[in-house]
């Protein structure tokens, strides 16, 4: 029979694990909902359920959660001000992740590009931002945390003028604040 | 075996290397069916002799390919894969650089593979996998997105590649793949670029993954360090710039995919190997600068550790990242506690034996889980290395037999 201490620590990390579990499956719940019914309302869902004490511990330990929680900060943000979310269109988990790494790749491509024939690459880039509708929130949040620029008010700097340059120049000067 | 091989071994002015590998590699690719290639561009006729002498000695699936029209090694790779030198009638190419050999049970199961009509079949040993953000649990990918995100860091290595070429290569338009990847320039990644340009272009591709034990592989003498040399224009420029041009499919990982190969140990993975290259002159303060907007992407070190480190303030250096660890176990981040501990060798200079001992052992138990399950559970709830290391005694003595250290 072991020491009474180490099995009670056994039986106590026995317990933490099933409870992250269980979060992990309440959190992808909570949050897919959320993407099939966008609501602020839903967000703030997801927002009170990632409080759980738990939740700091399946952050650190499942990289998808912490991926969902990234996302759902970002998102949270966004719907605060009035901007459609990045997970706009997506409907599972894996697709909200998809975008949300899609997005932080995009907004590092024109860097280390510099040839003639990258220039269509670049263009890319910028017209997936405009396009997909990215807001300034989110831009500037993955360029601070995410997408490991080691200068990001140069980045910053670049992708105002993209906006600038698309005719979307509130979006422009709300990221210039945000710095 | 219903699928012919050819093993294509690339040599240059390594004659004893590539014929002890050769010996080493033969029987089992022999009994297998697997037919040998070696392209040969040395400078001499010691590399033929070798292989003549290996063919004279009744080695008859080995061939000598003479290789001298390639003008680098990226080069020879290219001739390789679109079939110089080969005669009608092979269905699968392994290029294999000269110094490896696999053995044993290993090529049981490549054939076995190869039988499967795979389009991909790579070979890796996921146990020496250093990134572990990814879960390797199973053996066969149809989406090639996942497959590369977690095995393009394996394909650089010229070792365990293994193409279907009706699928794979025979289609290619090498021209385009010139304009569009910087296929067959020098040192243009020739072998993972034109893998993944192709498996974004094929119809449902299937690929395999066959793994091998630590024992079932061979390196013949030691590797040497002559990249070192390039590693910056090599791995900060080039590898970034040639994943970015890869297929839009990828984008989503690209990033990870680019830092799983830069992150390495014996890249920029480590800070105590980052404090051998400033100790050899390869890491200064002007190339900390030159690519101070790369470094948070294709490493974990922090940038204030690195500038310590191209600085030559090395003490403050191994303190910063001692405090690191310490806020690790405080932010109960247990990847960065594994970073820490499986990137610093030094720091046993810094703990008693025990200590360390015991963060290694959780590390490799670490590893493995989070690799086969996605979780590891073992530093749970720890929120100091003290307290960790009265966890572990208490783990490693569950019966308590009262051997821990302030025990005995």
């Amino acid at each position: 029979m072991g020491k009474p201490d180490t099995l009670e620590h056994i039986k106590k990390i026995n317990e933490i694990r099933l409870r992250m579990e269980e979060y992990n499956a309440g959190l992808i719940e909570h949050f897919e909902f959320f993407l099939n019914d966008p609501s602020k309302d839903n967000i703030v869902k997801v927002y009170e359920f990632m409080q759980d004490p738990v939740a700091s511990s399946s952050n650190n330990t499942y990289r998808h959660i912490r991926l969902i929680h990234r996302v759902a900060e970002i998102v949270v943000k966004e719907l605060s001000i009035g901007y459609i979310p990045l997970t706009n269109g997506t409907h599972t988990c894996k697709e909200a992740i998809d975008r949300f790494r899609m997005t932080v790749f995009m907004l590092r491509r024109h860097e280390f590009m510099s040839e003639e024939s990258d220039m269509e690459l670049i263009a890319d880039a910028e017209s997936y931002v405009i396009s997909q509708g990215i807001s300034p929130v989110a831009i500037h949040d993955i360029i601070a945390d995410d997408a490991c620029f080691g200068d990001a008010a140069r980045a910053v700097s670049y992708w105002m003028d993209v906006l600038d340059k698309a005719g979307k120049k509130t979006d422009a000067l709300l990221l210039g604040r945000m710095i | 075996m219903e699928h012919r091989v050819a093993c294509c071994y690339l040599t240059h002015d390594h004659p004893e290397i590539i014929g002890e590998t050769l010996k080493g590699a033969l029987p089992s690719l022999s009994a297998n069916g697997i037919d040998v290639f070696v392209y040969d561009d040395s400078a001499d006729d010691a590399t033929k002799a070798v292989i003549e002498d290996l063919i004279g000695n009744g080695y008859l699936d080995l061939h000598y390919v003479d290789a001298h029209k390639a003008v680098h090694g990226d080069h020879k790779m290219l001739l390789i894969l679109q079939g110089y030198g080969l005669p009608e009638g092979y269905d699968y190419i392994w290029p294999v650089k000269d110094r490896i050999f696999f053995d044993g049970a290993c090529i049981d199961r490549l054939r076995k593979a190869v039988d499967g009509g795979y389009d991909v079949i790579q070979i890796a040993d996921e146990s020496q996998r250093w990134d572990i953000s990814v879960s390797v649990d199973k053996d066969e990918y149809t989406d090639i997105a996942e497959f590369y995100l977690k095995y393009v860091m394996i394909a650089t290595d010229w070792e365990g590649t293994v193409r279907k070429r009706l699928t794979m290569l025979d289609p290619i338009d090498w021209e385009r793949y010139e304009r569009e990847y910087g296929i067959g320039i020098d040192c243009s990644f020739i072998q993972p670029m034109s893998l993944f340009a192709r498996l974004a272009e094929v119809d449902s591709p299937r690929i395999k993954i066959v793994n091998y034990e630590r024992d079932e592989r061979t390196i013949v003498g030691s590797q040497g360090q002559s990249w070192r040399n390039v590693m910056y224009e090599t791995w900060l420029d080039k590898w970034i710039t040639y994943n970015f041009r890869l297929p839009a499919v990828y984008d989503p990982y690209k990033l990870e995919a680019i830092r799983s190969q830069t992150g390495l140990y014996e890249l920029f993975g480590s800070p105590g190997m980052m404090m051998e290259y400033h100790d050899q002159g390869l890491f200064t303060m002007a190339v900390y600068e030159k690519y101070l907007r790369v470094w948070p992407m294709v490493t974990d070190i922090p940038q204030d550790v690195l500038c310590l480190i191209a600085e030559g303030r090395k003490k403050e250096a191994k303190e910063r990242m001692l405090g690191d660890l310490e806020n690790a176990f405080k932010e109960h981040d247990y990847m960065r506690v594994y970073r820490i501990r499986t990137t610093n060798f030094w720091l046993k200079e810094y703990m008693d034996d025990e200590l360390y001992e015991a963060l290694g052992v959780s590390c490799i138990i670490f590893r493995k889980q989070m690799l086969e399950k996605g979780a590891c559970h073992i530093f749970d709830g720890a929120s100091s290395l003290e307290e960790f290391r009265k966890r572990f005694r208490g783990l490693s003595d569950p019966a308590g037999s009262g051997s821990s250290q302030e025990e005995r």
